[in-house]
């Protein structure tokens, strides 16, 4: 998981979560964090696991076993810790920090993925059928070219 | 402990190991350039000041600050979960 909490911040946003849940196990307040933050950003359960721990210790949610899963509520000293906008987890920049916390790709790394997720990159292939690869990719090398400008001149 | 408390002790632990494998590959360089050292001192000063004492000595440190890292300093993170796993194999025992 990337790091996109500062110190504490990912307590207070899984707190929100349990409490707009209402109730809901590890996978589910996961999942729910994954959707709000977005930008393709990943949780780990090594890390939410033991904030809901600490949160549970600090009285601020409960857990009870439910067919072989541990569900989390918020408890009325939760609730309360919340209450208030001012101690609503800011989701607008945590996205901010996810999105650029993404790696930027290249060009080339796209290419390469391109060659890499081709199945008949290794096929041997005949004159004419080179011609036509070629020009098939002449036309895509032109396409690309002109999505670069375009980049270019919007920004 | 459920499915995903498990999920989470299995990332916690998998860290803990790259943590440790990372300080032996410091370890292992910080020997392997002592020792170079060493023999550079025993071919160029024939006996003079061990000089090579300094580097490693100062670079010990920074090598016995990392093994304290990985094995004895623990995150807030990581006791909360032994702790969890200690009383679950007591639930169990």
């Amino acid at each position: 998981m990337t790091r996109i909490f500062n110190r504490g911040e990912l307590k207070q946003v899984l707190l929100a979560i349990v409490a707009s849940l209402g109730e809901g196990h590890g996978y589910a307040i996961m999942q729910e964090l994954q959707l709000r933050v977005g930008h393709d950003w990943r949780p780990s359960p090594g890390a939410i696991y033991p904030a809901l721990l600490a949160l549970e210790e600090s009285g601020l949610i409960e857990s009870a076993e439910k067919d072989g899963l541990r569900t989390y509520r918020p408890t009325e000293q939760g609730r309360k810790a919340l209450g208030g906008e001012a101690a609503a987890p800011a989701w607008q920049t945590l996205a901010k920090r996810a999105g650029a916390s993404k790696p930027r790709l290249t060009l080339g790394r796209l290419l390469e993925r391109f060659e890499e997720q081709l199945p008949a990159r290794r096929q041997l292939v005949s004159d004419e059928q080179a011609a036509a690869i070629e020009l098939t990719l002449d036309e895509a090398g032109e396409h690309i070219n002109a999505i670069l400008e375009q980049g270019e001149e919007d920004g | 402990m459920d499915e995903f408390g498990k999920l989470a002790l299995r990332e916690r632990q998998a860290l803990r190991i790259a943590r440790r494998q990372r300080f032996w590959l410091h370890f292992v360089v910080w020997a392997a350039l002592s020792a170079f050292l060493v023999i550079i001192w025993a071919l160029t000063s024939h006996g003079g000041f061990p000089w090579f004492i300094i580097p490693i000595c100062a670079w010990g440190v920074i090598v016995a600050a990392h093994a304290a890292y990985a094995y004895l300093l623990k995150d807030p993170e990581e006791i909360l979960m032994e702790r969890e796993k200690q009383i679950e194999e007591e639930k169990q025992a």
